[in-house]
């Protein structure tokens, strides 16, 4: 078992955890003998089969939903939580940066910073019980803005950055770390399709080298990084971007 | 070339809206007859007219190029 500083199984909360980077990142925490409290709206049934795997299934969305649902899991962040990986997210579809909707705009901002700034609001009264700990964003390569197409999705992950830095300033003195982490592209049930939930390494090589991909990667290989920098100590690196796409600028 | 082939060569057909001319040694990756994210899918089709598995080692670049060479290294090769 994973201890924090007053010797109790240290608590991670994990958002997106249904598929793809959320689940990979709490099995990451559960593989290192932390407790997982995963929040997403459809829950992960794989993983509840876990016991120190708590399901909490809410909107992140609607700020009392998130309140609710960690209010709900109560025993298990009694004592705070050591950690927080912010992944939750959508990605729309390319889009002509000249038509593109509001409402396509508006929903992508929604689901990538509203989601965010509500788990950061949640979590951070948990990791000051803690003694402190890490919140830790997963963000996008893209977010420098230079693929137009892209410009809502882009714009959303910016914004998270932004607040990053912000909560890295904010909460400094209260031993909390912030960092973000964009993984360059990976294959998930969201970029790749359902497909994507069994895809080896050997398939992930011959795309990489085919077509030329910026280094297309697994879930689990990006999980284990997360899980590293979320694992910094409270006087570690913050305010930080982690960059693992070969091919984009920051 | 088997049935397996034949149908393989259907099943990227039926990836573009167009009628699409795919010899045996087209390269499937550099025509972009079948793209990054459909490759996936491909080898789960590749997978099921296989009847199981593909071994590990035999997905390869050059074995993945064509359907000569996926004939050869997959289906022939099993």
């Amino acid at each position: 078992m994973r201890r924090d500083s007053g010797n109790r199984t240290a608590v991670a909360v994990v958002s997106g955890t249904s598929s793809g980077i959320g689940a990979a990142v709490a099995t990451e925490f559960l593989r290192r003998g932390y407790t997982v409290v995963g929040v997403s709206r459809r829950g992960n049934a794989d993983l509840k089969g876990d016991p120190r795997y708590v399901d909490c299934h809410a909107d992140l969305r609607e700020r009392d939903a998130v309140r609710s649902a960690l209010e709900s899991v109560g025993e298990t962040v009694a004592d705070g939580v050591a950690a927080v990986v912010l992944n939750a997210g959508f990605s729309p579809p390319p889009h002509a940066l000249a038509d593109v909707p509001p409402e396509l705009t508006v929903g992508t901002y929604e689901s990538n910073v509203l989601t965010a700034l509500n788990l950061v609001q949640a979590t951070v009264p948990l990791l000051r019980r803690n003694g402190g700990g890490s919140l830790t964003f997963v963000g996008a390569s893209l977010a420098n803005g230079y693929v137009p197409e892209r410009w809502p999705y882009a714009a959303s992950k910016a914004a998270m950055t932004t607040l990053m830095r912000a909560c890295s300033v904010e909460f400094a003195d209260s031993r909390v770390i912030a960092n973000e982490v964009r993984p360059g592209p990976v294959a998930t049930p969201m970029t790749m399709g359902e497909t994507a939930y069994d895809i080896s390494d050997e398939i992930l090589q011959v795309i990489n080298e085919g077509y030329g991909t910026d280094w297309l990667k697994g879930p689990r290989q990006v999980a284990g990084w997360i899980v590293d920098i979320a694992e910094f100590p409270a006087n570690g690196p913050t305010g930080q971007v982690f960059n693992y796409s070969r091919k984009v600028p920051l | 070339m088997g049935s397996k082939i034949e149908a393989l060569r259907e099943w990227i057909r039926g990836l573009h809206d167009e009628p699409v001319e795919i010899a045996d040694d087209t390269d499937l990756i550099e025509s972009v007859l079948v793209t990054s994210l459909q490759f996936v899918s491909m080898v789960i089709e590749i997978e099921r007219l296989h009847g199981g598995r593909i071994e590990p080692g035999v997905i390869r670049i050059d074995s993945m190029r064509s359907l000569k060479a996926i004939d050869a290294a997959v289906f022939q090769g099993a």
